[in-house]
């Protein structure tokens, strides 16, 4: 396997190269100081006040401050900005009359983190605000200190976020992308490896090698393969959830139970389409388009729940998503097997795949009657 | 003089043209082939239309746990329930809740704690509400988060009218002091805040990307099995010296399949599935031409890599999920590191992506994605040069 390097590109380095690449990538977690914009039409203190605070919280930066409305649209359809804050002329008189103006937040959901991260920051921001002139109208009114923050904020929520406390968009992303990558990269290379037998017309050979059994010679052939795609599936999941420390509430060795039943049913999944499909181009693309599907159907952002029912259905037909299931379950939440046991048997019968185009696979790789190309 | 030059241009023009007819009629003799650039290219855009055609998340199962049980507390959790995003679901403690939570029958649980009620009447301290979310996938957590924020804050602001109207204050007097200044929260563009109309367009400028670079991969990989030689020029080709015009030539073929084929998924797609769609179809046109010739070019350029048919597709499919990020559509550019930040030029995907997402669903004019433009011209003219190059080198 290792006389050419689409092998060991195909199992390590695209692997390596994917980690790599999301960890650095996301590795503040949250995006910081997302670029919005500014347009005072007031020049009064509440409106400098209200610059200022937006300028002070970590999440957003005010890259520049726009004469109007109409400027700061532009910049936000160039891209410049994410969003911006509006001050409309006489809001500071107005607020102290007891007119009650409007502070207007302007944010883009067409690039969906950046802009809902706009709107946050906004609304705290839009809250501080309002708390400080509340707060010094009810001084002027003689209410003492003490009774003032119950009335500022009489209930309170308190957010746990199980599993991802800091709401990372690294330990979101990560912790299901890259396995949906390593099954990606299972399905394919194992249609690549046999397929590319058949195509060379090198399966008879293959097949007279292990004694004429099917399975040995997919045992034999598939071995070294599982073999490195384990080192690399459990190396992540200990890179991840003991050195870097993403949160479980459930036990470590779920994960790892986990992943390595990934591994498997992918690979009965890449010989199941090479089975049906025995000429290498067809199997490929076939596989192809299945394996991107995955990692919309696992619903890690998106919620299956939510899309239309037949495709809910679709979903069950990818390993990937019964991996998330069990990781949402039983590594997230730490529940158990009687909350998993139904994921980890839809894992298994993945396993069994193989099995219905063994017969089919045999018959192509002995006679090799179909086309190369 | 005149002459020759009138000759040698004619001849020229018709060279390009008999390479680029000879490279159709190969795309439509190879059935591989035209299952990437048109059956995928068909199928994929509708595919993803119709996984997110249900936009948003609404009325997600979320636990509550009523430990003050009093009116105050019901009227509370009647307020979270008509939001259009949480069902509220009852649990009789936090152990059921916790059970429950555990087997996906709801998301999230809220608490409300015994003095609830007592806090607010009586002893007038800030009352905590626990709010507990499976991290697991982003939506839910988005959706059930603002939709508690929303009913706390608008709690709040009742409470305080209440109370001031008690002290004597006439309703616009409370008003005024209880929320001296309105905020009013306006999402541009993408009112409707829909994971599609922000999710799918971006992903229609990467599938045309990603087909096109498998589609010509295949191509390039098949010419490499057919010749002993490995080279990618024919040996009997009666123009071999003129490599620019082969790539020219070729690059034609398939940018002729793929303006039909583009127009279909930038223009048709988006109506089809009522996605954003500002833009006015003549600008998507100018916008294509630079993207499409440089999404070509890009493809040619590294089309020597690939040995044979198939390979490309191992090599490369990974990268649909990298590019998804190096695009910018999800993760702010802004917020790359540096060496990412520059990588990612390496691909007409990001300016492919930021350019049509701007002018789609933002409505920009290309006036106002000019630096998207340029780099995408940049990148044309830069690629063609270096197909020229890698063509020379493996033909050698």
């Amino acid at each position: 396997m290792f006389s050419r390097p689409i092998y060991l590109y195909g199992t390590v380095l695209v692997l390596a190269f994917s980690a790599i690449f999301f960890l650095s990538l996301l590795w503040d977690g949250q995006p910081t100081r997302i670029p919005v914009g500014f347009v005072d039409l007031d020049n009064s203190y509440l409106s400098r006040t209200t610059y200022n605070q937006l300028n002070s919280v970590e999440g957003v930066e005010v890259i520049n401050k726009y004469p109007s409305y109409h400027d700061a649209r532009i910049a936000m359809q160039r891209g410049e900005i994410y969003g911006f804050m509006l001050v409309q002329e006489d809001t500071y008189k107005k607020a102290v009359n007891g007119e009650r103006p409007t502070i207007t937040c302007y944010y883009t959901e067409a690039f969906m983190v950046p802009g809902t991260f706009a709107y946050k920051n906004f609304l705290t921001i839009a809250n501080v605000v309002n708390a400080g002139v509340k707060r010094s109208v009810l001084r002027a009114k003689g209410v003492s200190e003490v009774d003032l923050m119950p009335q500022i904020q009489p209930i309170n929520i308190d957010m746990h976020g199980i599993g991802n406390p800091w709401a990372s968009y690294a330990i979101y992303l990560i912790s299901v992308l890259w396995p949906g990558i390593l099954g990606l990269c299972i399905v394919v290379m194992t249609v690549f490896t046999i397929g590319f037998e058949l195509k060379m017309r090198t399966s008879k050979e293959w097949i007279n090698i292990s004694g004429g059994s099917v399975i040995n010679a997919l045992v034999g052939k598939l071995l070294p393969y599982f073999i490195l795609y384990m080192i690399m599936g459990i190396s992540f999941e200990i890179l991840i959830y003991l050195i870097i420390g993403y949160p479980l509430n459930g036990p470590f060795w779920v994960m790892l139970l986990n992943v390595v039943m990934l591994i498997l049913s992918s690979f009965g999944v890449g010989i199941f389409f090479i089975g049906l499909f025995p000429v290498l181009r067809d199997a490929l693309s076939a596989a192809s388009l299945y394996s991107v599907l995955a990692l919309s159907m696992s619903g890690m952002t998106f919620p299956v729940e939510s899309m239309v029912v037949p495709i809910q259905g679709i979903a069950q037909l990818f390993p990937l998503r019964q991996y998330y299931l069990i990781y949402a379950k039983w590594g997230v939440l730490g529940s158990g097997i009687q909350d998993c046991w139904i994921n980890i048997l839809g894992v298994c019968l993945f396993f069994f795949l193989p099995f219905m185009v063994l017969l089919r696979l045999k018959k192509a790789l002995i006679y090799q009657n179909y086309p190369t190309k | 003089m005149k002459q020759l030059r009138k000759r040698y241009i004619k001849n020229s023009t018709r060279q390009t043209f008999t390479i680029c007819w000879n490279e159709m009629k190969r795309i439509f003799k190879d059935s591989g082939v035209l299952l990437i650039l048109f059956v995928a290219g068909i199928a994929y855009p509708l595919l993803y239309g119709v996984v997110y055609m249900q936009e948003e998340v609404y009325e997600i199962p979320t636990g509550i746990v009523d430990l003050c049980n009093s009116s105050d507390s019901r009227k509370f959790s009647q307020k979270l329930d008509a939001t259009r995003e949480i069902e509220l679901i009852n649990c009789i403690n936090i152990d059921e809740a916790i059970s429950k939570m555990q087997s996906r029958d709801i998301h999230g649980i809220i608490v409300i704690p015994e003095d609830f009620s007592y806090n607010r009447t009586v002893s007038h301290k800030t009352t905590t509400v626990s709010l507990y979310i499976n991290m697991a996938t982003m939506f839910i957590y988005k959706n059930i988060g603002l939709a508690a924020n929303i009913v706390m804050l608008d709690e709040n602001k009742e409470l305080m009218l209440r109370e001031m109207e008690n002290k004597g204050l006439t309703k616009q007097e409370a008003l005024a002091v209880v929320e001296p200044v309105k905020n009013e929260m306006v999402a541009l563009f993408n009112p409707g805040a829909g994971f599609a109309s922000f999710f799918v367009p971006g992903v229609l400028v990467l599938i045309i990307h990603q087909l096109l670079f498998l589609g010509i991969g295949m191509l390039a990989g098949t010419r490499r099995e057919e010749n002993e030689s490995g080279k990618l020029l024919k040996e009997e080709s009666p123009f071999k010296r003129k490599v620019y015009r082969e790539i020219f030539g070729r690059g034609l073929a398939y940018f002729i399949l793929y303006s039909i084929i583009s127009t279909y998924i930038l223009i048709l797609i988006p109506r089809i599935f009522n996605l954003p769609h500002y833009s006015s179809t003549w600008e998507i046109y100018r916008f294509l031409l630079p993207f499409l010739l440089s999404v070509i070019f890009f493809s040619q350029t590294w089309s020597v890599f690939i040995k044979n048919r198939e390979t490309g597709m191992v090599l490369f499919l990974f990268m649909s999920v990298i590019l998804l990020f190096l695009s910018g559509l999800t993760w702010p550019i802004s917020n790359f590191p540096t060496f990412w930040k520059y990588f990612s030029f390496i691909f007409p995907a990001t300016p492919g992506v930021q350019g049509f997402v701007k002018m789609n669903c933002m409505g920009a004019e290309i006036g106002q994605i000019l630096p998207e433009y340029l780099t995408l011209w940049v990148q044309a003219i830069f690629y063609f040069i270096t197909a020229c190059l890698s063509y020379r080198y493996v033909n050698k």
